[in-house]
């Protein structure tokens, strides 16, 4: 014998390679290469086990190279700060939004002031000289068109500092305006809008506060309402019914997140209910994989069956017909003896196709 | 994203990792044997997508147990860590109890050799008495282990040549090796 060849028995070798590993399973080596990759495998349990399972599944090389090029490995850093900003951004959108929405109401309640207080100065002035009174009609008008547009511009651009606002108002209100008015005035009429918005500003301080006191308030009133609809509800429905029991015993303090909870539980708690009817589904299912010529699949469907299943003799004389039409008359005999402890349609069934068999 | 050279073995790059704890070192590392590792997977669930979620579970351990423990030969302790998780796994999945008895007893039957993979007898001791305890061995094992190693056939071409289902080439091959190591171990006493 070869003494380099007798070496081969208890060589070393590396394990495979990725691209051994699929040249193996896709069928592209030599003779000699396969003889090389089956002598390690021979002893490498890990490798040995890695060439069985591609092989025992179709595709499985591309599904690995898909699963390669979307390596989650590397992608864990990215996206737990992805997650993170992902809720940091929903926050602040909230936040953005609860400040427009009062925003809205405090800026409609602030222009109502401004265009009152206008409207009196302008009267004093009126009271001196009567010759301005067409304009101030016209500045009114102009004043409450403005108060409405600037209103929005503020809507549209909530994180602005006061100061800036109030920069830009004075600028947008009187800048474009058709007044002809003297310089003084405008500057007058600067220093009273400046002087609105800015109490305007310390009042919306406030009234902020005090309206998330009220919404706070709003909110402790929801759980409640919802506190209490789990507790009737809990009244109401006695135990052992095949409505979910939400516990309300043990939940006098909940809040809002943990109603939730407790609500996409019970929905949990529905889609395994449409779980537990399995057995009965994969009997249609092999039933359909069987009229459909597919008896392999219809095989192991059915398999599924167990024993205390009421349709299991059913499963077993379609499984022992399913062998017959795969050319398998013996391993069909072992299901369709099953098959006679069954009801009397399944054992006459069995009966028949044993005869034929016989 | 750090690059790591190719270069470094397996052990380099665990040392670095339990030294650093960075996970570019562990993602390396995995990447090398993800291949075994979804092979193993797709073996014992025979399912692509249980196979990816083991393969992530797998890799969520290896984060944490590479730090705690002292892995001297990597790739077995990986392989044991992966078969563990798909037991872990089917369990979880609650599979008929039937299927994994199965896999069990298929696992027994394999295991006809340690997990400390490659045997490492002296070659000059060995090729005294080879021979004589190639000749000692049954006609099948004997005639699979000729071919094997000393034609150099693969598993296919001995399947056609002697007729027996490559299944049985294989376990021919795997208990004539085993036959021999134990022949060659009580001649050297």
């Amino acid at each position: 014998m070869d003494e380099q060849l007798l070496h081969n028995i208890f060589d070393h070798y590396d394990c495979l390679s990725e691209q051994k590993l699929s040249d193996y399973v896709n069928n592209s080596l030599s003779n000699i290469e396969r003889n090389e990759v089956e002598r390690h495998t021979i002893n490498c349990k890990f490798c040995s086990d890695a060439i069985d399972g591609f092989m025992k599944q179709e595709n499985s090389i591309a599904n690995y190279q898909s699963l390669k090029q979307n390596p989650f490995y590397r992608k864990r850093k990215t996206k737990t700060i992805l997650w993170l900003s992902g809720i940091a951004a929903s926050i602040l959108a909230i936040l953005i939004v609860n400040n427009l929405k009062l925003n809205n109401q405090f800026t409609a309640e602030g222009d109502k002031k401004i265009i009152k207080e206008v409207a009196i100065q302008y009267t004093v002035k009126d009271s001196v000289n009567l010759d301005h009174q067409p304009q101030i009609k016209k500045q009114e008008k102009n004043i409450s068109l403005k108060s409405s547009k600037t209103h929005k511009k503020e809507v549209n651009s909530p994180r602005q500092k006061p100061s800036e606002v109030i920069n830009k108002k004075s600028k947008a209100d009187f800048s474009t305006t058709n007044f002809e008015t003297d310089n003084n005035e405008e500057i007058g009429e600067i220093k009273i809008v400046k002087e609105v918005l800015e109490t305007r500003a310390a009042q919306n301080k406030s009234q902020t506060t005090a309206d998330l006191n009220k919404l706070n308030e709003e909110n402790t009133i929801v759980i409640n309402e919802k506190r209490n609809y789990f507790k009737t509800n809990a009244k109401l429905k006695p135990k052992n019914t095949h409505s979910f029991n939400y516990e309300t015993d043990s939940v006098p303090n909940l809040n809002i997140q943990e109603i939730n909870e407790v609500e996409s539980n019970s929905r949990k708690k529905l889609k395994d209910k449409s779980k537990y009817i399995a057995p009965l589904s994969a009997l249609d299912s092999g039933i359909t994989f069987y009229e459909n010529k597919q008896f392999e699949n219809a095989i192991k469907q059915l398999n599924a069956l167990k024993k205390a299943d009421p349709d299991y003799f059913k499963a077993q004389l379609y499984t022992g017909k399913s062998h017959l039409k795969l050319n398998r008359p013996l391993d069909s005999v072992k299901f369709l003896t099953e098959a006679l402890k069954g009801n009397k349609k399944t054992k006459k069934e069995a009966k028949s196709l044993l005869k034929s068999i016989k | 994203m750090r690059a790591i050279d190719s270069n470094i073995t397996d052990n380099e790059l665990l040392i670095k990792y339990k030294s650093t704890e960075n996970s570019d070192f562990l993602a390396a590392l995995f990447e090398r044997h993800l291949h075994l590792i979804y092979g193993a997977c797709l073996k014992n669930l025979e399912d692509e997508d249980n196979a990816k979620d083991v393969c992530m579970e797998v890799y969520e351990l290896l984060s944490i147990k590479l730090i705690q423990h002292e892995v001297t030969h990597f790739k077995s302790w990986l392989y044991r860590v992966t078969f563990n998780q798909c037991m872990q796994y089917l369990r979880k999945k609650n599979k008929s109890k039937k299927n994994i008895q199965e896999y069990q007893l298929n696992y027994k039957e394999d295991m006809e050799f340690s997990l400390e993979t490659h045997p490492s007898i002296q070659k000059e001791e060995i090729l005294t008495h080879l021979e004589e305890c190639i000749m000692n061995l049954k006609d099948s094992q004997k005639q699979c282990i000729q071919l094997f190693y000393l034609n150099q056939l693969c598993y296919n071409q001995i399947s056609a040549q002697t007729k027996h289902t490559l299944k049985k080439v294989k376990s021919y091959i795997q208990n004539g090796k085993r036959n021999l190591k134990i022949c060659l171990e009580s001649k050297n006493g």
